[in-house]
């Protein structure tokens, strides 16, 4: 089996099986291009850094001999499921910028079932939760205006009575 | 650094493509960069309305030829009348003060003795020795804790969509197709009852017709149906010596070949020293 060779971001070198490594679209495709040989030369990944390169092989190791998604597949997003198998759950049990990273990274990579992954977690995530729990674990600034704000005050108090 | 907000905007539109409606209220409610995402994304717009025809609104002979058949899911909230197998359309009153909302009472589908327990999802009635006892459980009763900043109140009440129908309706015809040819006939009124609620027995009001254009927002929709409310509940003062503590408004679409009927109970809060006020700003 051939090995290429991937050069992150932060200029870490990392030999992947070429199979592997074709799980990646952009990487299918750059490939494709040159004609199939890039033994001697490492392909720039430049949008993406060791650790979360890292990570996304490991991902596509374990993906390697799964079906090609259906190009066609159901964009019906009322009827998207948010179930996610067990070694995909364990695998984005990491940190939040780990975890966007990662979604960036299978978007540049043109990795549709790790991006899925990636999202389907994201949405788990916002399951169930207030806005200001919603707030809490992403770290989101509240920005509506100071009226807005002092009407959330005034409720607040409220509710307090 | 990566987090949700700084994601690029198609990154956000897949994530947010898994999330329910109600998960979508609350996004949306969370900052404006998100609510804009949610509120001006076609495609997530969707998951926000219900084909009329799904919800069990009987529109008559009008229900083939409706132009805009998706109405907003904020107006049906899937708590079903048993007796008359409508739905009840809910939208709580005050205003992200969900806590205060724990206990529907003696709403027209219950009476002081038996409490709809909005955060839990169940019913309990009580007993001899005064205890409230958990009776059955109402998954289907879910209540939306939604501020009047919500961006999602300036979605339109009523919508269409692009996408293929999986029935066989037919081509979607002209407003004038459908509500007729004179003014009057043109604008699609809301029949609305008003009831006052005392704690023990519910005391009907009025009732009148509410405009409803195409173009007309959730946010108007409410405001307009609590101005209605307000104004008749100013006649109505006696009536709410007893008011019960929790306070908001439910609406439920009636049955009514045609019309598009809705009930309107409101539950005053009792304060102290002061009157009873509705609390919608």
């Amino acid at each position: 089996m051939s090995t290429i060779k991937l050069l992150s971001s932060d200029n870490a070198e990392l030999a992947v099986d070429k199979e592997v490594a074709e799980r990646s679209i952009l990487i299918k495709n750059m490939l494709e291009d040159v004609g199939g040989d890039m033994s001697d030369q490492a392909i720039p990944i430049p949008n993406v850094n060791e650790a979360v390169l890292r990570k996304v092989i490991e991902w596509c190791e374990h993906h390697k001999s799964d079906p090609p998604p259906p190009a066609d597949e159901d964009s019906d997003s009322r009827k998207k499921s948010t179930d996610i198998e067990e070694w995909d759950q364990k695998f984005m049990q990491v940190d939040q910028e780990m975890l966007f990273e990662i979604i960036l990274a299978a978007n540049y990579l043109d990795i549709k079932p790790l991006l899925d992954v990636g999202c389907k977690t994201v949405a788990n995530m916002i399951k169930g939760k207030s806005p200001e729990e919603i707030r809490k674990t992403f770290n989101i600034q509240n920005d509506f205006t100071p009226e807005e704000e002092d009407q959330i005050r005034r409720e607040n108090e409220w509710a307090e009575e | 650094m990566a987090t949700l907000v700084a994601l690029p905007r198609e990154l956000q539109i897949e994530i947010f493509s898994y999330i329910s409606f109600e998960d979508q209220v609350s996004v949306c409610q969370t900052c404006s960069s998100l609510g804009s995402v949610l509120l001006s994304t076609p495609s997530l717009a969707e998951v926000r309305y219900v084909k009329i025809r799904d919800i069990g609104l009987n529109l008559g002979d009008r229900d083939t030829h409706i132009s805009q058949p998706f109405l907003h899911r904020m107006l049906d909230r899937e708590f079903p009348n048993y007796e008359t197998k409508c739905r009840m359309l809910v939208y709580t009153l005050e205003d992200g003060a969900k806590s205060q909302l724990a206990l529907l009472q003696g709403s027209p589908y219950g009476s002081p003795e038996i409490f709809y327990d909005i955060l839990n999802n169940d019913r309990r009635e009580r007993e001899e020795n005064g205890e409230l006892r958990l009776k059955c459980q109402h998954h289907s009763i879910r209540f939306l804790d939604i501020a009047s900043y919500c961006p999602m109140l300036h979605d339109p009440f009523l919508r269409s969509f692009s996408r293929p129908s999986t029935d066989e309706a037919p081509a979607i015809p002209t407003a004038v197709d459908h509500f007729g040819s004179t003014t009057e006939e043109y604008q699609r009124t809301i029949k609305y009852r008003h009831f006052i609620n005392n704690g023990s027995w519910t005391l009907y009001v009025g009732e009148g017709l509410l405009p409803l254009e195409e173009s007309t927002t959730i946010g108007e929709f409410i405001q307009e149906v609590m101005a209605m409310a307000v104004e008749k509940a100013s006649t109505a003062t006696d009536n709410f010596s007893s008011a019960t503590m929790n306070s908001n408004t439910v609406i439920m679409a009636d049955r009514e070949a045609g019309t598009w009927k809705l009930l309107v109970t409101m539950y005053m809060k009792k304060e102290e020293g002061q009157e009873q006020k509705i609390r919608w700003t």
